[in-house]
């Protein structure tokens, strides 16, 4: 059959030789006149016939449903020819009712009607007497529409032979119509005899059994219904049959009946049109049965991951089930069944999560959800998405999670696993986009950095809150947040710090990262009471007595507090940094060096003991052995950047810059590939940096000039600064953020500007680092005083606690304000110049 | 494949494989293993493809994979199956009266005894059946792998019309097919022809049905597997039966064997032919079964047949010769295998009809238990046979009432009173015998001698009661109606083997291959016409051409006509003329004009025989030009007959 789609496809158009024949639809069972005509089939686009496809004859059109056959034309002709004339050719040689029968149901099937009436007519005339061609036009003529003609040759049949049961039968049913049942019956009789169903049709007795019932005759009818049951004892399981006998008992109020009982559900699919699909059927229901068993397994067991963000491990347990261990910075999975449930944590952290795990029916088969508990949040879930292709993986979309405790994250190919190097694909396929995730276990620092620069500032810090809260001790994290925090002014920071002060053992870093953000408000007082107080409950804290010797107004209460925390903890490393620090301070190198160690073997990890240490080997000249250290710690790693930092400036410091721009090329070729680009950049920083300490100014001038934004750099300020072009320097928008806030950076550019001759810019600047430094703890509010105070300030220098470099930009200033004692300052500023500052050192050297 | 290729076909094996039994069971291996092949070949596919989604899902990390494991599993269940569907031949044991030593301790006694002569395999279970036949039939265990029970059937009609040294004879062959010699084997190479029997039943049902050639391939091998297989096992179970026959003859001696082949040969065409037709007409009479029918049995036996049909019988028991449609050989060949036939057959002597045996064999071998196993064996068949009693009852009353209104409403001497006549046959036929409606087909035939039927039923009665007038009535129906052919050759070639004349056998076996090669093929060959048949001149009598001149005048658009003749393959006597017009052109309406031409042309024309009237266009093009091409297809020419123009 032609079909279309948006008018594109194949249509029949004209109708031609149009013939049309009562008759039954095979499709639908529509009974009425059905067409037969001569057409084309044409492709069409937008039903505008563009190609002859053949010519058609079209038999038996069923107006209804559209049904019908199709034969090209011409073979249609051809039947119809061979057959006409091969039925008429036998009858003019036989001449036999058979054959002119046999003509006439030819001539209608190809619809000659007028031929067939001849046909007709020859019959009757031929065979007047012959009942069986009676019977037969009798029904011919029913078939063709003309019942009264039909009639007339049933009656003739019965009349010429009145056993003849086809013509009984046309007689019956012509009864029937004219409501005369009794008569129909007594012609039927034969119908009703014992074993009539195995030589007739009953289907005329049953007619007659519902015409009876149609006239509410029910005891006749079910006369005849107990016949035709008795007959055809499978009729019984018929629902219309039955139906039909159930109305006549019903009628009748019969206590009985006739009936047997109704089949059941399987019998009645044993049976009819079912029977022909059951393997088909059959088939489906296996595979559908399998879906769903595999649905339900896959409800059933779902993978629920748990991860870890804390130090200590966690015990999980999950609807009463076997508790599960998950490690620190690991993941573990559990199966569970879909539903609403709660998590219960122990270890570490002790709660109870509320999970509701559901996923829809259809997208259960081919997910690849990740469900994943994290309490407290505070894991950090990294989820990579890479592109594969045949030139290799290519990271294409990196997200972090955290700070949810539960989650789902969809189309996970590798859950908690690494993404593969290399994964194996089609042929022809292009790309292929896989998805992982795995818990981040490296330095919290960078993820933070990270974050803040790829992402957000307030994602950044939250990162840190939610973690800082699961690891408390990640001091680094700690230092980062903190300035951060400080830096932008964020909210909830002190909240935060607040609630670290809690922590038991007590915190120190926690502790000094809250004094440090009181320490310029004015409320030194009120934060040495708070500390008193806490004294006044745990006496015997070590700890709090070293945070409040922070507090102290002079070196000596701080250095008091410092030994009260000592004698009751030897072994405190901050207590000891702090005595160290001090010694340091005034330039008592060899004093410092037994505290500062004893700090640094506490805690190596510690930025501030490692960084003390360090500068003290610097000043006590063991500079070769610092070296040796440095070099054996970056042949470990090779992308330490902190030590070929410190490496670099050492050598550079000692006159050996193209020493340190080995270390520092040697630095840019063990880059990864996907860092390459990170690392060119850092060694090109760290050049520049060794330049300036090397003090070869010519030399960096070329390399930041001839580097696009080297200008706008820490090191492009201080060059201009060194250089003494103070105003070239004030003019980069990073001069303006050096200077923010910032004393020491004021009082460097008082001493380039003094050097340069600058005396209105040195003594403005000057003046604002007194300003800045008035403003900020007890010993920069010493120094400030010293620095602004006309008299020698020498003996009160060792009151003043500061770090190495900022004191010796400090004695620099004095020295050059007093020259009476300048010998002694520059002596002591070229003692703690231990960055070999440029500015510092042409203080010194310029008078 | 043809009875007469399949004949020669089993004449080749037995000549190429003639005391050579080894290499027969080789090649039946061969042809074994080729179908065993052929028919794993699907489900080996399955399971394959099953193993290698099983082997990707192993190697696969997608959580997808169970889908693989899911299509496996599902093709491994349809691998197993549908090899459990082949491998699977379930061989029900026989049904009947199971009879233990107990009972009828001297036929067991005499079942010991051969087994333990013939060294032949146990019989798991003796069973009494209602047939006149005696067999052993195993029944595996578990399928194709064998494991069978064997149970030896006994026919209780055999039992009475056999003495107990004649049934030992019996015993003796069935127990020499169970005997080392070719018992398992022939067993299982029984089994499989079973199979392969029910496969290619079945193909050809979707043949019938129009659904093969979606089977091609399948087809093509049943095609060419089935016959050869077949043949080849035909040729296995027929030795078998003549080694069979010659241990039951060293064991029983050849004379009992012979005796025993003949009365089972002779009683069995008496219970066929008159014993069981008689018990049968009582359903006709009487809705209720009787209880006694293998007395009744028994009894005629005992009475034994009219002195005519005896000697009807036993002539007509020699002279059956062995057919291919039966592994049995004819009863004539076995005796003479047996060098026990009589000398004087072809002089028409004959042996004497046999006498029923005093005792007989279920006297003496089923003792005190003869009663009970014959009630039982009678409950048996009243059980089977309740249902089609029964209907045969009812039909016998919706007949009778048939045949009464028939005798009540028709008047006799008309030629119209044949269709009653008719009738009245068909209905006295199924109510009574073809002998009762003997004299009404003798009146139809006189009143009607083109009636197909009722010369093909006159024409079996007449040979069922050996006369060789029937078969000129046979031909008579042939000759009236085609349809008859099949159903005619088949009685005439049934009636001609039982007079050993097996070159009219032949003969009419090539014959109705024949037809039925040609039945199909005519029928196509005469419904369709297409440039790629061949014509040949029409060869109208000069009256007819006459007729269609005039007739082809009256059209005036008619420039010339050619016409031709399809030459027919298949039934060459019927004819099919193609007539092709040569119109006018017009410049308008050119089409319908042809066509209304063409069909006037075809309703006026009236050739003898089937034709097909076209124009040179379209595709009719090339059919036209190859008519014009025959000589003498020239039939008209207007200019000839119109001088005007």
């Amino acid at each position: 059959m032609p079909s279309t789609v948006n008018g594109i496809g194949t249509h029949y158009h004209g109708k031609d030789n149009l013939q049309r024949a009562r008759g039954v639809c095979q499709r639908c069972g529509f009974e009425g006149d059905l067409t037969s005509y001569d057409t084309r089939l044409w492709f069409t686009v937008f039903y505008i016939p563009v190609i002859p496809l053949g010519r058609k004859r079209i038999i038996n059109h069923c107006p209804r449903c559209t049904y019908h056959f199709s034969l090209p034309i011409d073979q249609w002709e051809a039947q119809r020819q061979l057959s006409v004339s091969g039925a008429e050719d036998a009858w003019r040689t036989k001449a036999t009712p058979e054959a002119a029968i046999d003509l006439h149901e030819t001539l209608l099937g190809f619809q000659h009607t007028q031929r067939a009436a001849s046909v007709r007519e020859e019959l009757k005339t031929k065979f007047q007497k012959h009942a069986r061609v009676h019977e037969y036009l009798g029904g011919a003529f029913h078939r063709l529409g003309d019942p009264k003609l039909g009639d007339e040759h049933f009656r003739t049949a019965h009349e010429l032979r009145p056993d003849l049961p086809e013509a009984r039968i046309g007689m019956a049913r012509k009864h029937m119509r004219e409501n005369r049942l009794d008569d129909a019956r007594a012609l039927l009789d034969f119908l009703e005899k014992p074993g009539a169903a195995q030589l007739y049709n009953l289907g005329s007795l049953e007619d007659l059994a519902d015409g009876y019932q149609h006239e509410n005759r029910h005891s006749h009818a079910l006369e005849i219904y107990r016949h035709l049951l008795a007959e055809v004892p499978s009729v019984g399981q018929h629902a219309g049959f039955r139906n039909k006998v159930a109305a006549s008992e019903k009628a009748l109020k019969a206590t009985e009946t006739l009936l047997p009982k109704a089949p059941g559900f399987s019998v009645r699919l044993a049976g009819g049109w079912w029977r022909k699909f059951s393997k088909v059927a059959a088939l489906i229901g296996v595979v559908v049965a399998g879906f769903a068993i595999s649905n339900e397994w896959i409800r059933r067991n779902q993978i629920l991951w748990i991860v870890n963000g804390f130090e200590r491990p966690l015990t999980v347990t999950i609807a009463g089930g076997s508790p599960v261990e998950v490690e620190p910075g690991r993941s573990a999975k559990v199966r569970v069944s879909e539903g609403d449930f709660s998590v219960q944590v122990s270890g570490a952290t002790t709660r109870s999560i509320d999970v509701s795990l559901h996923a829809d029916y259809f997208s259960r088969w081919g997910d690849d959800t990740a469900w994943v508990v994290n309490p407290q949040g505070a894991a950090a879930i990294v989820e990579t998405t890479a592109t594969y292709s045949t030139s290799g993986q290519t990271p294409s979309h990196v997200q972090v999670h955290y700070g949810r405790e539960f989650m789902s994250i969809e189309d996970v190919n590798y859950a908690f696993r690494s993404l593969p190097d290399k994964i194996s694909m089609k042929k022809r396929e292009g790309d292929r986009l896989v998805k992982g995730i795995e818990v981040y276990d490296s330095g919290s620092v960078e993820m933070f950095q990270y974050l803040r620069s790829k992402r957000s500032l307030d994602d950044a810090l939250k990162y840190a809150q939610v973690t800082l809260m699961a690891r408390p001790n990640d001091g680094e994290l700690l230092d980062a947040y903190a300035y951060t925090a400080a830096e932008t002014k964020a909210p909830g920071f002190e909240e935060m710090l607040k609630a670290g002060l809690g922590y038991r053992p007590v915190s120190i870093v926690w502790h000094r990262h809250y004094q440090n953000t009181k320490r310029n408000t004015g409320d030194r007082e009120r934060l040495r009471a708070e500390y008193d107080a806490a004294i006044g409950i745990e006496p015997r804290s070590a700890e709090l007595l070293y945070l409040r010797g922070r507090l102290g107004e002079t070196p000596a209460e701080c250095r008091a507090f410092f030994d009260r925390a000592l004698a009751i903890d030897p072994k405190l490393g901050w207590a000891l940094f702090a005595v160290g620090f001090d010694a340091m301070a005034r330039g008592a190198f060899e004093e410092a060096r037994k505290p500062i160690d004893a700090a640094f073997r506490t805690n190596p990890r510690e930025k501030a003991f490692r960084q003390a240490r360090n500068s003290l080997r610097i000043c006590l000249g063991e500079i070769a052995a610092y070296e040796a250290d440095l070099r054996k710690g970056i042949g470990r790693e090779q992308r330490d950047w902190r030590s070929v930092r410190e490496l670099s400036n050492i050598l550079a410091s000692t006159g050996r810059l193209d020493e340190a721009m080995k270390v520092i090329a040697q630095y840019e070729r063990h880059a990864d590939s996907s860092e390459r680009k990170q690392a060119a950049e850092a060694a090109r920083a760290l050049e520049r940096e060794a330049a300036y300490v090397a003090g070869d100014l010519s030399a960096l001038e070329a390399r930041v000039m001839s580097t696009p934004g080297a200008r706008d750099t820490p090191v492009g300020v201080l060059l201009f600064l060194a250089s003494g072009r103070i105003d070239e320097a004030s003019r980069l928008p990073y001069f303006q953020q050096l200077l923010a806030k910032d004393w020491h950076m004021h009082l460097l550019v008082s001493l380039a500007a003094e050097v340069a001759g600058d005396t209105n810019n040195a003594d403005h600047y000057r003046s604002l680092a007194i300003q800045l430094m008035s403003k900020d703890g007890p010993d920069e509010a010493r120094a400030s005083r010293i620095l602004e105070s006309g008299e020698n300030p020498t003996a009160r220098l060792d009151d003043v606690i500061l770090v190495a470099h900022q004191k010796a930009a400090l004695c620099a200033a004095l020295g050059r304000k007093f020259p009476e004692k300048r010998a002694a300052y520059f002596a002591m500023a070229k003692k703690l110049n231990l960055t070999n500052d440029l500015i510092v050192n042409r203080a010194i050297k310029t008078p | 494949m043809t009875r007469e290729a399949f004949d020669i076909l089993v004449r080749g094996v037995e000549r190429q494989y003639q005391g050579r039994p080894f290499a027969l069971r080789a090649k039946i291996l061969l042809l074994a293993i080729i179908s065993y092949a052929w028919i794993a070949f699907v489900p080996l596919c399955f399971a394959s493809l099953g193993g290698l989604l099983f082997f990707g899902a192993g190697r696969s990390d997608s959580k997808d994979a169970w889908i693989l494991v899911l299509v496996g599993v599902l093709m491994l269940l349809g691998a197993l199956l549908t090899l459990g569907r082949v491998v699977w031949v379930s061989i029900p044991p026989p049904e009947g009266r199971r009879i233990d030593k107990r009972e009828a301790p001297a036929l067991f006694a005499m079942l010991n005894e051969l087994r333990h002569t013939l060294k032949s395999a146990k019989i798991h279970g003796v069973i009494i059946t209602g047939q006149m036949n005696a067999g052993v039939q195993q029944a595996p265990r578990l399928g194709v792998f064998g494991w069978s029970r064997n149970y030896l059937s006994l026919g209780l009609p055999m039992l009475d019309c056999l003495s107990p040294d004649e049934l030992r004879a019996v015993l003796a062959h069935e127990y020499a097919h169970l005997s080392a010699q070719h018992g398992r084997f022939s067993a299982w190479v029984y089994r499989l022809r079973c199979t392969w029997e029910r496969l290619f039943d079945k193909f050809r049902q979707q043949e019938s049905t129009g659904r093969a050639p979606k089977r091609w391939l399948s087809r093509r091998f049943v095609d060419w597997f089935w016959p050869r297989f077949h043949a080849h096992t035909f040729v296995l179970s027929r030795s078998n039966e003549y080694e069979a026959d010659a241990v039951a003859a060293s064991v029983a001696g050849p004379e009992r064997c012979a005796s025993s082949l003949l009365r089972v040969q002779f009683y069995d065409r008496l219970l066929g032919e008159k014993l069981w037709q008689e018990v049968w007409l009582g359903a006709n009479a009487s809705a209720e079964m009787p209880d006694d029918v293998y007395l009744r049995i028994r009894d005629g036996i005992r009475a034994g047949a009219l002195p005519d049909e005896s000697r009807r019988w036993v002539e007509q028991a020699f002279r059956t010769t062995t057919s291919n449609a039966d592994t049995h050989p004819s009863m004539s060949d076995r005796l003479r295998a047996l060098s026990f036939l009589p000398a004087d057959l072809d002089r028409g002597h004959f042996p004497p009809a046999p006498r029923m045996p005093v005792p007989s064999a279920a006297d003496a071998l089923l003792g005190t238990a003869e009663a009970d196993v014959r009630k039982d064996v009678a409950a048996h068949w009243k059980k089977d046979a309740a249902e089609t009693w029964a209907q045969t009852h009812r039909r016998a009353g919706a007949l009778q009432h048939r045949l009464d209104s028939i005798h009540q409403s028709t008047a006799h001497d008309s030629d119209e009173d044949a269709d009653s006549l008719w009738d009245k046959v068909c209905v006295t036929m199924n109510l009574e015998s073809l002998a009762a409606a003997a004299p009404l087909l003798q009146r139809l035939v006189e009143l009607k001698p083109d009636h197909a039927a009722a010369h093909f039923q006159l024409g079996r009665y007449l040979l069922e009661n050996g006369d060789p007038a029937g078969e000129a009535s046979i031909e008579r129906a042939m000759e009236l109606d085609d349809d008859a052919t099949p159903h005619g050759c088949e009685n005439l070639i049934a009636f001609h083997r039982s007079h050993g004349r097996d070159a009219r056998v032949r003969e009419l076996e090539q014959r109705l291959d024949r037809h039925e090669a040609a039945i199909k093929a005519s029928h196509a060959e005469r419904n369709a016409v297409s440039k790629s048949d061949s014509f040949i001149a029409h060869e109208l009598p000069p009256a007819e051409l006459q007729r269609l001149d005039s007739v082809l005048r009256s059209e005036p658009l008619i420039n010339s006509a050619h016409l031709a003749r399809k030459k027919l393959v298949h039934f060459p006597k019927q004819r099919v003329f193609i007539l092709v017009l040569h119109v006018r052109k017009g410049w308008f309406g050119g089409a319908k004009r042809e066509r209304l031409v063409v069909q006037r042309i075809f309703e006026t024309a009236m050739l003898p025989g089937r034709f097909l009237v076209v124009t040179p266009q379209g595709s009719w093009r090339g059919l036209a030009r190859k008519v014009r091409a025959v000589t003498g297809s020239r039939v008209y020419s207007a200019a000839t007959f119109r001088p005007a123009q």
